[in-house]
C-alpha cells in the first residue's frame, strides 16, 4: 500500500507521510503536478491513493486529476484533493473532475488519517 | 475603512490564525494585543490578496518560535528543524489562513484569491507606507509561541 503526496509544501508532505506511516502505508513524494506525473508514469500499480494539493506551481492539482482520469492507466486510482479552496465551488468541480474525496488545510492528524481510510478502505480494498 | 469594519476583518484574521495554530501544532494561542507599532518578527511570510481592496497579509515571528511551530506539525525535534523547513512552514501559515479567512469574510469588496507566499528573514524589519492605509495588527501568545498577524488593505 503506497500513497503519493503531491504538494509544494513540504512541511504539509511530511505530515501526511507520518500518518500514512501510522497506517502502515509507504509513501512517495512529488513536490508538483509534473512529478506527480513523472512518478505515476514510473509506479502507478504500486499507488493507492493521490493526495493533491489544489494550488501548486507549474501544474495545478486540478489539472493533475483531469489528466489522470483521462489515462487508462492511472484513472482507476482514486484522488483526495488537499487545499485551502475550501469553497464549494472547488470542492463541486474536483468531484466532477472524478475525485474520490476532499481535504481542507488545515486538519488534524486524525482527520487525515480518517479520510485516508475513506479512500482505501479499512483494508485497504483499492 | 470604518471602525466596526477594521475590528471585523481584525477577529476574522487573528482568528483564522489561532485555528489553523492549533489545529496543525495542538498549540492554544490568545490574542493579546493590537499592535500599534510596525514591527515585525525576524521571519515574516507574506503573500498578496487579491481582491477588489488590494491588500497583504504578513505573519511573522521569531526564528525560535518557527521552529516551535514546524517541530509540534511535524514531530522533528526543535534542534533538527532547518532552515528550509521554517521557511516553507511560514509560507503554509500563511497559506492556511489565507485559506481559512476566505470561509469566514462576510464583505465582497474584501473577499479575495489566494497567490503564492513568500519570506522574508532579518532583524528590526519595520514597514513604511507611501499613505495612510488601513492596517490590521494583532499579537497572538500561547505558552510556547508568539505570533504576529498584519493585513495592509490599500
Amino acid at each position: 500500500m503506497k500513497l503519493l503526496i503531491v504538494d509544494d509544501s513540504a512541511v504539509i508532505r511530511k505530515v501526511i507521510k507520518a500518518a500514512a506511516g501510522v497506517l502502515s502505508m509507504e509513501a512517495e513524494e512529488a513536490q508538483d503536478g509534473i512529478e506527480a506525473l513523472e512518478k505515476l508514469a514510473e509506479c502507478h500499480r504500486e499507488i493507492s491513493l493521490v493526495l493533491l494539493d489544489w494550488n501548486m506551481p507549474e501544474m495545478s492539482g486540478y489539472d493533475v486529476l483531469v489528466e489522470m482520469k483521462k489515462n487508462e492507466k492511472y484513472k482507476d486510482i482514486p484522488v483526495m484533493m488537499v487545499t485551502t479552496e475550501s469553497q464549494k465551488t472547488s470542492i463541486v468541480a474536483a468531484i466532477r473532475a472524478g475525485a474520490a474525496n476532499y481535504l481542507t488545510k488545515p486538519f488534524t492528524t486524525e482527520e487525515l488519517e480518517l479520510k485516508i481510510i475513506e479512500c482505501i478502505g479499512e483494508e485497504g480494498d483499492y | 475603512m470604518t471602525i466596526d469594519l477594521k475590528e471585523e476583518l481584525c477577529a476574522v484574521f487573528a482568528g483564522a490564525l489561532a485555528e489553523v495554530v492549533s489545529t496543525t501544532t495542538g498549540l492554544a494561542l490568545d490574542m493579546v494585543s493590537t499592535m500599534q507599532d510596525d514591527g515585525f518578527g525576524e521571519m515574516v511570510g507574506i503573500m498578496n490578496l487579491n481582491s477588489k481592496n488590494r491588500g497583504l497579509i504578513f505573519i511573522s515571528a521569531e526564528e525560535e518560535d518557527v521552529r516551535m511551530l514546524y517541530s509540534c506539525m511535524t514531530g522533528v525535534p526543535v534542534e533538527q528543524v532547518g532552515e528550509d523547513d521554517m521557511s516553507d512552514t511560514l509560507c503554509e501559515l500563511v497559506n492556511m489562513t489565507a485559506g481559512s479567512v476566505k470561509l469566514r469574510i462576510k464583505d465582497p469588496d474584501y473577499m479575495f484569491s489566494l497567490s503564492s507566499p513568500f519570506v522574508i528573514r532579518g532583524t528590526d524589519i519595520s514597514m513604511v507606507t507611501k499613505k495612510r492605509v488601513p492596517v490590521i495588527s494583532r499579537m497572538l501568545r500561547g505558552e510556547k509561541i508568539a505570533v504576529k498577524i498584519k493585513v495592509v488593505y490599500s
